[in-house]
């Protein structure tokens, strides 16, 4: 199966109702899906069941599926439109979100998805951080703790706490950046600006 | 020389307190000090704010939502009707086709498969590429690209002449075009590549490319608007690609923002094929700003015209323009 999700192998998953097939692809692809609604909604779970929802109405047919060049993009368009329905149904819409609405192009629909794409890949390589320091680089990252509060919860010193968040971001970096010695210069900085682009 | 290890125990010491007015006038210092620097920083940095981003991943059971899914499509796949309702039957046909287009190229898909096109001398072309890419090809261009790209890489040859090029985004899978030792990589993006000889003129349209000359050579980051000029051999210049006008051979429209007379005079010269001569105290003049499409000359001249004082005047084949005292 390929890492990207392309329009044959999912609508052939729901033609030949291959459930475990489609359910794999829900689980590599719907955490960047579940961020793009959380945006609006600001609730995760809200953003999870509207990801849901979406699935199960795909699967069943409900939505017109011809000549899509990218099921990301379809997705990505209908996580947003449901995100906003259901902003309208708690009376929750802002001005804020009606310009995001009239922003539905491909440039904003792609953006959003590659900032999504990026967030999960960094969330994966955090899970995979030794268990000390991902405890640590989490309650600075998640709680939002100073290294200070940090040092008292664990009762370590701060240096330590310092050397983990040091240790965190080398490595995040040398695994989204593919940067295995400061000379490879060309690759980090194309993948650096393809970032920033964001 | 600070090590690397002892540059990102500074950041993060900055990160945790960026309202730290020793901590942070130490970072911007080592910012400037070289792009290489700056660069670190911007990855970290980067990392830093997404990371915090992402804590919302952490509050769903990534096993539990699967399940959950699992059970409603069991739900509604025993009730779920007739395969062949109104709105899967065209959807259907579709994919059948889709899958048999599938199987062939998957078939073939361990050999890639070149394909040369060359333009003459009396017109231009274009070609889709396989990822729906286009590029337009000038008079005397020669490109080289894959029937079908494979796997992961987005990669063609741009042989000799002047192209241009309209490139689907794609995050992954970033887009090389091959200038014999040089190359260029894109996400998604418009750009022209004029290549006679080992000379190189890239200008870039839209979105952001990356230059890559031979190893010795520092690459160069160009967005919208930019361009650089390659010799083939040391010497790289930056040039202003609006100006330039780089794909007006294709959309037959001039820009000009902020131009000085006398780039304007040189590049009305070299598309229309005439020879012009500027004549007078060019620095009094202010900047030129205007955009022609399908102008013939003539209506460029006037615009010109009234815009400055000058005078126009032909001589044989030859235009002059004079700027009146």
């Amino acid at each position: 199966m390929s890492e990207k999700l392309s329009y044959e192998e999912f609508s052939k998953a729901i033609i030949s109702n291959d459930i475990k097939a489609y359910t794999t692809f829900y689980k590599n692809n719907f955490q960047k899906f579940c961020l793009v609604a959380n945006k609006y909604v600001k609730d995760i779970f809200v953003a999870e069941e509207i990801v849901q929802e979406i699935f199960v109405r795909l699967w069943e047919g409900e939505f017109e599926m011809m000549e899509i060049k990218s099921i990301e993009s379809y997705i990505t368009k209908t996580v947003i439109n449901q995100s906003l329905n259901w902003l309208k149904k708690q009376k929750k819409i802002s001005q804020h979100h009606e310009i995001l609405a009239s922003q539905n192009n491909d440039d904003f629909i792609n953006n959003m998805l590659e900032e999504q794409e990026l967030t999960v890949l960094i969330y994966k390589e955090i899970e995979k951080l030794p268990k000390q320091c991902q405890k640590v680089f989490k309650l600075s990252r998640f709680e939002y703790l100073k290294y200070k509060e940090i040092a008292i919860e664990l009762n370590i010193s701060e240096k330590t706490v310092e050397n983990h968040i040091s240790h965190a971001l080398k490595v995040l970096r040398i695994k989204l950046f593919n940067e295995n010695n400061e000379n490879n210069s060309s690759y980090y900085k194309f993948k650096l600006y393809s970032m920033l682009i964001l | 020389m600070q090590t690397s290890a002892n540059n990102i125990k500074q950041i993060t010491r900055y990160l945790n307190d960026p309202s730290n007015k020793s901590l942070k006038d130490n970072i911007e210092k080592w910012r400037t000090e070289s792009e290489v620097n700056e660069i670190l920083y911007q990855q970290t940095l980067k990392i830093w704010e997404l990371s915090a981003y992402s804590r919302d991943l952490e509050k769903i059971n990534y096993t539990n939502t699967s399940h959950r899914l699992s059970k409603r499509l069991s739900v509604t796949s025993s009730g779920r009707s007739n395969l062949f309702s109104n709105i899967w039957f065209r959807g259907i046909a579709a994919a059948i086709l889709i899958f048999i287009v599938f199987g062939i190229y998957k078939y073939n898909s361990n050999k890639v498969e070149y394909i040369v096109k060359t333009t003459n001398s009396y017109a231009i072309d274009s070609v889709f590429l396989s990822d729906g890419s286009k590029v337009f090809l000038d008079k005397n261009t020669t490109i080289k690209y894959p029937k079908h790209f494979k796997g992961n890489i987005r990669e063609m040859f741009l042989v000799k002449g002047n192209a241009f090029f309209e490139i689907q985004r794609d995050t992954l899978h970033p887009f090389s075009v091959i200038l014999d030792k040089s190359s260029i990589k894109v996400l998604g993006t418009s750009f022209n590549i004029n290549k006679i000889n080992n000379e190189l003129r890239i200008c870039v349209k839209t979105g952001k490319v990356l230059f890559l000359p031979p190893s010795n050579l520092e690459p160069s980051m160009l967005s919208a608007g930019e361009g650089i000029s390659y010799d083939g051999a040391l010497r790289i210049e930056r040039i202003n690609a609006v100006n330039e006008n780089s794909d007006t051979w294709l959309s037959k429209s001039l820009v000009f923002v902020d131009a000085p007379l006398e780039d304007v005079v040189k590049k009305l010269a070299a598309y229309y094929n005439i020879e012009i001569e500027l004549q007078g105290d060019i620095k009094r003049l202010g900047m030129f700003n205007a955009k022609f499409n399908n102008a013939t000359l003539k209506e460029i001249m006037e615009v010109i015209e009234q815009t400055y004082p000058v005078r126009l005047t032909k001589q044989s084949e030859k235009y002059f323009i004079t700027i009146r005292k």
